[in-house]
């Protein structure tokens, strides 16, 4: 089930006592941002965004040890002030992040949405959009310009939209599932999985079983 | 007099080059985004003090080619402008580390609104070094000294009343807990605002007897050195030697006692800390007593004023540890420092303690109450990775204050940082991870 506006906005508002169950989105800055008959709540772009330096890398490849190394070494980091501007140019791809810091409880899980307002420029917020239930921190997004035309992006205006969904919880789920992006404060990579190497190297070894490795 | 007069024509030309250099550092400089509203006011002040600076050192051209002057008066009116651009200088400096990628921005609001809190109408520069030392130093006040009577005294019309140049460690600019040691920093500001030395000094005495004594001890040793030593000088700078310690041991050991006003129990906390890290417990320096001494005034003040045996019991541990410690008499490492130590003794530790009383109001204090409903309400969100908001939902809440974060923080960090790892999932993380690499998954 999506929540409402109205839902989101008294759960916002009433917070349970137990701060592990309550919703936190924080700083909202407006009511705007959870407009009456929508189910949704807006949140605005941050101000640092992570784009990775294309004159220092020359592949990414997730399965290499080093990938995120490369990715941490080689990126620029850009704080841009309230007020000031970021332009993404055509076809240029940066991680941001949002304003907002999210806290869900265990019981909602959430999307992250771009806007049509900025679709119909040409801009792609996330691809990823699933959000888990436990998470806390701000979300990454993973900001394309798939137009032809350079888009300035400010900090602070709202650039996607957050909806809500109830988790049907049962007994076994209660338990916090493992987030490698729990309590992220800033715009983060990272390698894949551990286990999706193993399985590589699993299936490797069952196809070529005379290449195993001692 | 000819050679002289193609000095000072060299001396002005290379002084234009340093500021000119300084014109262009600064718009370098400006083209960076700062976490401190203060580096604006530094920056458009050394701008214009630059830019003034070229201007006097034109005008300076036309004096240096007439007569008039002798060469002793030409430099000394030259001096006059050139012996400023080193500050401009040690300005942009200050500027340089207090970008965003250097200075922790969660802090600058927080701490800014605590600083305008205490001393209204100032304003922060916060910095970051790579020297392990914590700093607040008002330079506005310094700055219009320097330059009254100059040409540049106008320039001092772009500073605010007080601006703060906050100096953190660099490599500590992530430990937010740590910063807890500005209270102390904070301290010293307000010891010279009260003028706590005038208050305090004129009742901590020198023990004469004890002078006189380690006089007696020395003139003996000297006498079978070099012969019979003059007594009298010698006591004049034994006097000195202590009375300096004592001088400066109090300020640091006042400025110790309004940080726990300010701050409470979290000044404590990141003080011990940063100082077992890499001090000697029982080693004083000219300029601070040792760490045991300040120890103990902060474990007194802390059991007056907080119910420490209704604290959290990880807590009552660490300051029943610190307080056995702080009780041990402090071995010093030299016959001076030992003699200011039986100076500041418990008599002159609660001097410091009620002093510190008339430079933080009761507004101003970190009260048990606060602290007992920082660990009730806000570590319970910092365990939940609930940030404490800075204005609450449409900016209706009010902000919460630096010291509450900090207090609550290191509650966490002593008495529920399992809960906090389990809330991170770190542990189900890692142990999935490990699974992994085990091949159970």
């Amino acid at each position: 089930m999506i929540l409402s506006a109205e839902r989101i906005r008294e759960l916002l508002e009433h917070p349970a006592a137990d701060p592990a169950d309550r919703l936190v989105i924080s700083p909202l800055l407006e009511e705007r941002q959870l407009k009456p008959t929508t189910a949704s709540v807006d949140v605005r772009l941050g101000q640092r965004f992570h784009v990775p330096l294309r004159a220092k890398l020359s592949q990414l490849n997730l399965l290499s040890l080093t990938h995120q190394a490369d990715l941490f070494k080689y990126k620029d980091d850009t704080f841009v002030p309230i007020g000031d501007y970021f332009v993404l140019h055509p076809g240029q791809f940066v991680l941001g992040e949002t304003l907002e810091w999210i806290h869900l409880p265990k019981n909602l899980a959430a999307f992250v949405i771009g806007k049509s307002t900025w679709g119909r420029d040409g801009l792609i917020i996330a691809t990823a959009i699933g959000v888990h239930p436990n998470f806390s921190g701000i979300l990454t997004l993973e900001i394309s310009n798939v137009g032809e035309i350079p888009i300035y992006l400010y900090p602070g205006l709202a650039i996607a939209q957050l909806f809500l969904a109830v988790v049907d919880l049962t007994a076994e789920s209660v338990t916090p599932v493992p987030s490698a992006f729990q309590v992220q404060t800033s715009p983060r990579t990272r390698n894949v999985e551990i286990e999706d190497r193993d399985i590589i190297q699993l299936f490797r070894d069952r196809l070529f079983p005379d290449l195993k490795q001692s | 007099m000819d050679s002289y007069r193609r000095i000072v024509a060299l001396k002005i030309q290379s002084a234009q080059d340093r500021a000119s250099a300084i014109v262009e550092e600064k718009r370098r400089v400006e083209n960076k985004v700062y976490a401190s509203p203060g580096s604006q006011h530094v920056l458009t002040f050394v701008g214009d003090a630059a830019t003034k600076v070229q201007g006097l050192l034109e005008a300076e051209k036309a004096v240096a080619n007439t007569d008039p002057l002798d060469a002793s008066e030409l430099e000394t009116r030259i001096q006059r402008t050139t012996k400023l651009i080193p500050v401009l200088h040690m300005l942009l400096g200050f500027v340089e580390g207090s970008d965003v990628h250097r200075s922790p921005g969660q802090l600058i609001q927080p701490l800014r609104r605590y600083v305008r809190s205490i001393i209204p109408a100032s304003e922060i520069v916060v910095s970051s070094k790579a020297e392990l030392n914590y700093s607040i130093q008002d330079i506005a006040e310094p700055l219009r000294k320097l330059f009254s009577d100059t040409p540049l005294q106008s320039s001092c019309g772009l500073l605010p009343d007080r601006l703060f140049v906050v100096n953190i460690p660099a490599v500590e600019s992530g430990q937010i807990l740590i910063h807890g040691v500005l209270a102390h920093e904070l301290g010293h500001a307000l010891y010279k605002k009260h003028a706590l030395a005038g208050k305090l000094l004129p009742n901590i005495k020198v023990k004469e007897d004890l002078i006189k004594n380690l006089v007696k001890v020395m003139s003996g040793a000297r006498q079978q050195q070099q012969g019979p030593p003059p007594e009298l000088r010698l006591r004049e700078w034994v006097t000195e030697q202590v009375a300096s310690r004592i001088t400066a041991w109090v300020m640091e050991l006042s400025s110790d006692a309004i940080g726990i006003r300010l701050f409470g129990p979290a000044l404590f906390f990141a003080a011990v800390h940063l100082m077992t890290a890499f001090k000697h417990i029982d080693q004083g320096s000219t300029t601070h007593p040792a760490p045991r001494l300040r120890a103990k005034l902060m474990m007194r003040m802390l059991k007056q004023l907080y119910p420490v045996d209704k604290l959290h019991e990880n807590l009552q541990a660490l300051l029943r540890d610190w307080d056995e410690v702080s009780a041990v008499p402090i071995v010093a490492r030299s016959m001076f420092d030992q003699l200011a130590i039986e100076s500041i003794d418990d008599k002159a530790l609660d001097l410091i303690f009620q002093a510190s009383a008339t430079a933080v109001s009761e507004a101003q204090s970190y009260t048990a109450l606060r602290f007992d409903r920082d660990a009730a309400e806000l570590a319970p969100l910092f365990v939940n990775h609930i940030p404490p908001g800075e204005t609450g939902h449409y900016g209706r809440g009010v902000p919460v204050e630096l010291a509450s974060i900090i207090n609550a923080g290191w509650h966490v960090y002593l008495c529920d940082f399992e809960a906090l790892e389990i809330s991170e999932m770190k542990t189900a993380w890692e142990e999935a991870r490990r699974d992994s690499k085990r091949g159970k998954n």
